[in-house]
């Protein structure tokens, strides 16, 4: 069942559903917010001091049923597990933005780990990949890696909907052998296993690797990331996952499907219409949904 | 110095049009330093976060803008929310009463917290700390949610009580021109305040210590008690050739001296008590003598033996004395660190003796262990941790045995302690088995730290003491905070929590081109607001000062008013505590338990000790002499110098029609007739003296400044330097800035020195130095609002000397 690409999945890991269908005009909202301040001195200059980005969707739906409720009811009452994910389909990329952009965004390897002993760092690079050129400033590095150390993307776990696809896509270069790989994780949160594929022979020029992985509903969520088949060093950026897109599409900094907080939920009774002979009562609806 | 003053990256990153910032709040709950419990990092919950570096405080006037006084940090954090979905929120963690919290169990005030910017940069990020300190308050707020923290740095040491020993030089100050009558230096009493407190700048006092000397300004022990202090040579400053203090591993230590060492005259010199008596139980017991030596790298010569009089320069010792007036085990050490240890046995015979090769120039730790076994001795030293080997051993054939249960001097019991140092040797110790643990442990040499900072930092005080103004249980920081403001000095927090005392005159050394060129420049890109107002009221050119000056005197310490105050039964022993006023040391034998009671002498010696007693049925009769001679008495000095306690007995010898006997009493027991002797304060004497600028007075007329009497100012050449100083304030009054806000800069401090550029203004650059900080983090705003004050009189030359101040006249540029 591929993804509906016209909603919004909203719920706990292993339970995420569609929410109804929006309204159809521009007040759907999805911006990133910046929490910070502009600042202002006696010299007029002006600086932005950033603490973070932070998503922000406001939603509205009209003519809805009460069943239809369900999905945004139990995250704002609060008697779902929380917490709640969600995922915004017509974002392209799923991973969140420090990951996708190589730690460009922090300059930093915020949500990145190791295994092994290897020395993992952000560094700077004016030569990036041709489509990635003048958008990211560089890239992570992990150098000094032996056969079986991985390079994974921690931040937060891509929650799988079953029987969708997820394509995962980036640049490497450097030296030795890395794999492409993804991490199941369970329910609980734990690691179950890591599956690489065929490994990449790297060198000083950028190769672009891919891996897709079809969700059976076994595994609720994922991690991606490489691993290392032959010890080198390997520098990486440009790191993407779709959904239901079979084909790689050009690089896009990624959305994250981040824990998020319903903050702000109101119902208001539009109108009754015949529904299987019974007058049945329709909704509008607004919801505020905060990136947590 | 700013932090991270040479990180280009982090340099970049703040003057940069879009800055990433984020505060990092961390508590030790396991209290291990480490930082590692699970709810260690409450970063995510902090709504806010405002640093308060308090603006340096004096008691001087308060329009004298003068960089002087105190300042300590406060962090005041308001939490709320949880970090996870599956974690408590703020209220929850911190409801003391909540029997689930992942604090329940934990003590969560006084725990340690660490609060830093972090701010993202090209190489990754730079987290500088903004205030490291201790969880004072917390106040939970059910309606909100909130949990409002206030962090205090020095609430330990304002949490802890100081007491400071009496001392005074001898009456020949003036006249003498030997070690007796030296002053001490104040730097000693600022770090004995903070070792009282638990920050100690020298190694930390260890376990099993009966007495401990830092040697830091003076030989005053800082573990054991002021036994012999009746006599001023007790804690003796050699002083012939200048100063006698140089710059030691820890704080000061004593010169070098080249001349030959005959006896306690000719070096510095100390001889004071065990903090309790220490025992000897052969096979069980073992005693530690360790210190700091700093080695002049001579080659090795023979070594000195015991007795050789005249011991050689920079020859110094460390005595303990076990038995009796000769039995003594002993560390000493040549000025090239070559050691000698040897123990006497009570009839004054050598057991045995080792020595050790000398030591490469610089700064060595020895740590000495003697193990008493019940036929012999066993010594163990360790230089720098390393077990060294002895070059020669001697002992007798005769197998070691203890001869008694120690000398127990007293008053109150102790054994005898003796330092000679006649050369830079420091943080002498002594440790006892019957009081802790004896043996070396890794790093004991060093000052304890914190994220590998210092706790302290002490420079070299102005301060020259005659005598010890009273300390007795006093709050830490207020005792520190007075002696600082005795000498115009400045005593700080950083935002590592180390307290900084530094004198007046490294405030001022601060102003010095080194310290301006390649620090931060404050443009009016990063300044939102300033105010400057001059005032006439701060232009100050004549200070009037007073020194108070007390000696050490002998004296009647207490009187016995009464003659049938103290009735004390047959077999029966009394004790009551008496109360001393401006005591040192009580005078009474120190190898004698008791006195026995004997009639007046006659005539009476003001010096003399006299306790006399009458047996309770002699009061119609001529008792010149108790019939009773079983009826003893004494008196015992506290440990603190303020109170001594007056011990009787009634006797044991049953006479006809007696119940016991009058202590004190005399003369058919109508007159009291006891009197105990000491040392004591002089009088005050109270000296004015005045200090202008001549120039400045010409020109603005006269405008005095009066710093009235202080204790601690004790000298006239010391009131010099503390009006010198605060003139080099005051004669060309220099405004302070204020109302002074700018977009954060994690990386200032209190008392950095930086410029200033105000367009269309100042041409020069203001050169202003930081002497308050307020650092205010919220979920949308980073701001710091500093008080400067300006440094050097923009346009006109910068004082020529800084570090020895007001110098009229001799402006350059």
């Amino acid at each position: 069942m591929a993804i509906n690409r016209y909603r919004f999945y909203l719920g706990p890991i292993g339970y995420l559903t569609a929410l109804p269908p929006h309204k159809r005009d521009p007040s759907l909202d999805a911006s990133r917010e910046i929490i910070g301040q502009l600042q202002e001195g006696l010299s007029g200059r002006r600086t932005l001091d950033i603490r973070a980005f932070k998503k922000v969707w406001n939603l509205d739906w009209d003519w809805r049923l009460e069943d239809e409720l369900l999905g945004i009811l139990r995250g704002y009452l609060g008697f779902a597990n929380s917490p709640l994910r969600i995922i915004d389909p017509r974002v392209r990329n799923l991973l969140p933005l420090n990951l996708s952009t190589g730690g460009s965004e922090l300059q930093a390897t915020d949500g990145f780990n190791r295994t092994g002993t290897g020395v993992l760092t952000y560094q700077a690079d004016a030569t990036m990949p041709t489509e990635l050129q003048g958008q990211l400033s560089g890239e992570v590095q992990l150098s000094g890696a032996t056969t079986g150390d991985s390079l994974m993307g921690i931040t937060e776990t891509v929650p799988l909907l079953p029987y969708s696809t997820y394509l995962f896509t980036g640049f490497v270069k450097g030296s030795g052998q890395w794999s492409p790989a993804y991490q199941p994780v369970n329910a609980a949160g734990a690691v179950v296993t890591t599956v690489w594929t065929s490994a990449l022979t790297l060198t000083g020029n950028w190769q672009q690797f891919s891996v897709s992985y079809t969700s059976d509903g076994t595994y609720p969520q994922m991690y991606f990331g490489l691993r290392c088949s032959a010890s080198g060093t390997v520098q990486t950026t440009g790191w993407q996952v779709q959904i239901d897109e079979y084909a790689r599409r050009p690089w896009m900094p990624g959305n994250g499907c981040p824990e998020v907080i319903v903050a702000k939920f109101q119902k208001k009774y539009q109108g009754y219409l015949r529904r299987s002979g019974v007058m049945t009562p329709y909704h509008t609806l607004n919801a505020t949904i905060l990136e947590a | 110095m700013a932090q991270f003053p040479t990180d280009t990256a982090l340099a970049a990153a703040q003057s940069a049009s879009v800055r990433r910032i984020n505060g990092v709040l961390e508590f030790d709950w396991n209290r291990d330093g480490n930082y590692t419990h699970a709810y260690s990092d409450l970063s995510k919950l902090a709504l806010s976060a405002v640093v308060d570096d308090s603006r340096l405080t004096s008691q001087l006037p308060s329009e004298i803008q003068s960089t002087t006084g105190y300042s300590s940090g406060e962090l005041r954090v308001t939490l709320a929310g949880k970090r996870a979905f599956n974690e408590y929120n703020a209220l929850q963690i911190f409801f003391p009463y909540n029997a689930t919290s992942p604090l329940v169990g934990l003590t969560l005030d006084g725990t340690p917290v660490r609060y830093s910017r972090k701010v993202r940069t090209s190489t990754g990020g730079t987290t500088v700390r903004q205030f490291t300190g201790f969880l004072r308050q917390y106040r939970i707020n059910r309606k909100t949610g909130n949990v409002e923290l206030i962090c205090s740095d020095i609430s330990d040491v304002s949490a802890d009580l100081v007491t400071l020993p009496r001392w005074a030089v001898g009456q020949g100050y003036y006249t003498a021109s030997d070690n007796f009558t030296s002053p001490i230096d104040g730097t000693w009493v600022y770090e004995e305040i903070l070792r009282q407190a638990g920050r100690p700048t020298g190694p930390a006092t260890p376990p099993g210590c009966v007495a401990y000397c830092s040697l830091n300004g003076s030989t005053l022990p800082s573990v054991g008690n002021m036994l012999y202090t009746t006599a001023p040579n007790t804690h003796g400053v050699y002083a012939f050739a200048g100063d006698p203090w140089q710059q030691g591993k820890y704080g000061l230590a004593p010169q070098l001296q080249t001349n030959g060492i005959n006896d306690s005259r000719d070096a510095t010199y100390a001889v004071f008590g065990t903090n309790q008596v220490v025992t000897v139980v052969p096979g069980t017991t073992t005693v530690a003598i360790s210190f700091w030596h700093k080695s002049d790298g001579t080659a090795h010569t023979t070594n000195v033996d015991l007795n050789t009089h005249p011991y050689p320069g920079g020859f110094s010792g460390v005595y303990l004395f076990l038995e009796g007036g000769a039995g003594v085990t002993a560390f000493t050490i040549q000025k090239n660190g070559q050691a000698q240890s040897y123990t006497v046995k009570a009839d004054g015979s050598v057991h045995w003796q080792a020595d050790y090769d000398a030591q490469a120039a610089g700064w060595h730790y020895y740590h000495m262990l003697v193990t008493f076994t019940s036929t012999t001795l066993l010594w163990t030293l360790k230089i720098d941790g390393v077990t060294t080997t002895s070059l020669s051993v001697w002992q007798p054939i005769t197998p070691w045995a203890y001869v008694g249960s120690g000398p127990g001097y007293r008053p109150p019991l102790t054994n005898i302690v003796q330092i000679y140092a006649g050369g830079p040797i420091q943080h002498a110790a002594i440790r006892w088995s019957g009081a802790g643990s004896t043996p070396y442990t890794t790093g004991e040499e060093n000052p304890p730290t914190r994220d590998g900072k210092p706790l302290a930092y002490v420079e070299r005080s102005a301060l020259r003491l005659l005598w010890l103004p009273e300390v007795y249980k006093e709050n830490a920081w207020s005792a520190l905070t007075k002696l600082s403001a005795a000498e115009l000095g400045a005593t700080y927090t950083d935002v590592w929590g180390s307290i900084h005392c530094v004198p007046h005159s490294s405030l001022n050394a601060d102003i010095n081109a080194a310290a301006v060129s390649g620090t931060i420049v404050l443009t009016e890109d990063q300044l939102q607001d300033l105010t400057i107002a001059p005032t006439l009221d701060a232009r100050r050119n004549s200070v009037s000062i007073s020194t108070t000056e007390r000696h050490m005197v002998l004296d009647i310490l207490w009187t016995q008013p009464d003659a049938q105050q103290f009735h004390v039964l047959l077999n029966q022993l009394a004790a009551v505590q008496i109360q001393l006023d401006n005591a040192i040391a009580v005078n009474a034998d120190p190898t004698t338990m008791y006195h026995q009671a004997i009639k007046p002498l006659t005539p009476y010696s003001k010096y003399t000790t006299v306790i006399s007693a009458i047996l309770d049925n002699a009061f119609s009769t001529d008792a010149t002499t108790p019939t009773n001679t079983n009826v003893f008495a004494d008196c015992q000095m506290a440990l603190d110098q303020r109170s001594m306690t007056l011990i009787m007995t009634g006797g044991t010898l049953s006479v006809s029609g007696s119940t016991g006997a009058y202590v004190g009493s005399y003369l058919g027991g109508q007159d009291a007739s006891t009197q105990i002797s000491g040392t004591k304060y002089s009088d005050p004497s109270v000296l004015s003296y005045t200090y202008e600028d001549l120039t400045s007075i010409a020109h603005n007329g006269r405008r005095v400044l009066p710093l009235g009497e202080n204790d601690w100012i004790q000298t006239s050449s010391v009131a010099g330097v503390v009006a010198g100083a605060i003139l080099v304030d005051t004669s060309v009054p220099l405004p302070v800035i204020d109302g002074v806000s700018l977009r954060a800069d994690p990386r200032i401090e209190l008392r950095d020195v930086y410029k200033v550029r105000v367009k269309g203004v100042t041409m020069p650059d203001l050169i202003a130095q930081v002497i308050g900080l307020k650092r205010s983090d919220t979920l949308t705003d980073s701001t710091d609002s500093p008080v400067l004050r300006i440094a050097v009189q923009p346009g006109a030359a910068m004082w020529d000397d800084p570090l020895t101040g007001w110098d009229i006249g001799s402006w350059s540029g």
